[in-house]
């Protein structure tokens, strides 16, 4: 249920008709994603490199006792070539995966990705999760290949208008709840434009290092 | 195992309708082509690429074996797809549409994975300012039934859950409609048939979902379902 919520909640921020919450309004307090013209190979390797390296982390962090009941390095070579429809609950194929797919995409989508490149490359890390690093303790899952990337992005679109759309509020709060809908908005290198800055207040006489977003 | 002689029909209906489709687009849809090159997916664009649409809809199966027929109400149902539009016409798609439906106690969780063709129809088998369009598709998936508390008689197996995986045929006929904002958004209505093929009893093992019991599927059991999707080109 939660799941659908999270869903409907997405397509409503997504494509709701409200009064251009999320437009591209060139209003200066509104915050934008802002990608990148052209990503190289070489940076595009690593984003995936990256993401592939935490993948392994988390996954090691989250599944440890059931790699040590159920894993070995013969399931993880021998796993890769035996896809299958898996027999999970839905609660993890419908709400944990799409969660997991949603970081997938707002990280590329912090990159400077855009919408199709970010979901493509969603697409790819969940792949490389399901036939390089999950085999460790089971067989690559049909439903996860396709769910994860594409209900995940679906959120991570809606999450992330929610989350630029809470930081344009300029409010403590809703600043947090922004860093909250989307987490990679708080990393100083994302594509949201969140920096440090040097402020000097002159009514002050004082020198302050400021958090901001640029627009 | 021998085809039931129902299955049959839909295949050959199914294939007869997707000749069809191959041909029509382009002898119906010549003021659809005329529109110069569009940036972005419209009703009666379709640029040349990758898309994904997402709805939302309403759904009613029915589920048909040698020894028990049921219906299974009124559920709901998220459909995506994941596409490679072409020519204008016609789109490769990698779908599925997750339903849930509840009998009682048990609750039907069904995955449609199906990959198929999507094309256009003639503009006028839709209302005005609508463009219709058809797709076939065939794939493979699970039902998964649930059951909260004591099995019902007709249960003989262990396990948290039941697992049937089958054959699925599907086709669906929607139009395309472009909003004021620049979305375009669907309404398809879908039939789908899931010829089950394998039966699997399964046990939750510290989270690790074990099969405790497997069986094929021998006694013609289906699931028929149709489905009423509203949904949006999310790109």
């Amino acid at each position: 249920m939660s799941f659908l919520v999270g869903l409907i909640l997405s397509l409503l921020f997504v494509f709701g008709p409200g009064p251009g919450l999320f437009a591209q309004s060139s209003s200066r307090d509104d915050y934008h994603h802002m990608p990148m013209e052209d990503i190289s190979p070489r940076e595009k390797a690593g984003n995936f490199g990256f993401m592939y390296v935490a993948q392994w982390g988390i996954y090691y962090v989250s599944q440890r006792e059931t790699i040590d009941d159920h894993g070995s390095f013969k399931n993880w070579h021998e796993n890769m070539t035996k896809p299958h429809f898996d027999k999970d609950h839905f609660n993890y194929n419908i709400f944990k995966h799409t969660i997991t797919g949603q970081y997938y995409y707002l990280f590329y989508r912090s990159r400077g990705y855009e919408q199709k490149d970010a979901f493509a490359w969603a697409a790819l890390s969940s792949l490389a999760f399901e036939f390089a690093i999950e085999t460790v303790t089971e067989r690559p899952s049909y439903q996860d290949m396709y769910q994860t990337p594409v209900f995940g992005s679906i959120v991570g679109m809606g999450f992330e208008r929610m989350s630029l759309y809470l930081h344009s509020l300029q409010t403590w709060p809703t600043t947090m709840l922004g860093y909250i809908f989307n987490p990679f908005t708080v990393l100083p290198m994302s594509h949201y434009q969140l920096g440090f800055y040097p402020t000097k207040y002159n009514d002050k006489g004082a020198l302050a290092l400021s958090l901001e977003m640029k627009l | 195992m021998r085809k039931p002689r129902h299955l049959q029909f839909i295949l050959s209906l199914y294939i007869t309708i997707l000749i069809i489709g191959l041909a029509v687009p382009r002898m119906a849809l010549a003021d659809a082509n005329d529109v110069p090159e569009a940036t972005s997916f419209t009703s009666q664009h379709w640029t040349t690429g990758l898309h994904l649409m997402a709805g939302l809809g309403v759904n009613t199966a029915f589920f048909s074996s040698s020894f028990l027929k049921k219906e299974a109400g009124i559920g709901l149902n998220i459909h995506t797809s994941v596409g490679y539009y072409f020519f204008n016409d016609y789109a490769f798609e990698v779908s599925t549409n997750v339903m849930f439906n509840r009998v009682k106690r048990t609750l039907i969780w069904n995955t449609l994975g199906t990959m198929g063709l999507r094309f256009r129809l003639p503009t006028y088998l839709a209302p005005a300012k609508a463009h219709p369009y058809l797709k076939i598709a065939a794939g493979r998936g699970p039902s998964v039934f649930i059951v909260k508390g004591q099995k019902p008689e007709f249960f003989d197996l262990g396990g948290d859950r039941t697992q049937i995986e089958g054959d699925i045929l599907s086709s669906a006929y929607g139009i395309f409609q472009n909003a004021r904002d620049g979305t375009s958004w669907f309404l398809e209505l879908s039939a789908t048939v899931n010829s089950y093929r394998k039966l699997e009893a399964i046990r939750d093992n510290k989270e690790v979902p074990e099969v405790i019991d497997s069986r094929i599927v021998t006694d013609h059991a289906a699931m028929y379902a149709v489905a009423l999707t509203f949904g949006v080109v999310v790109f």
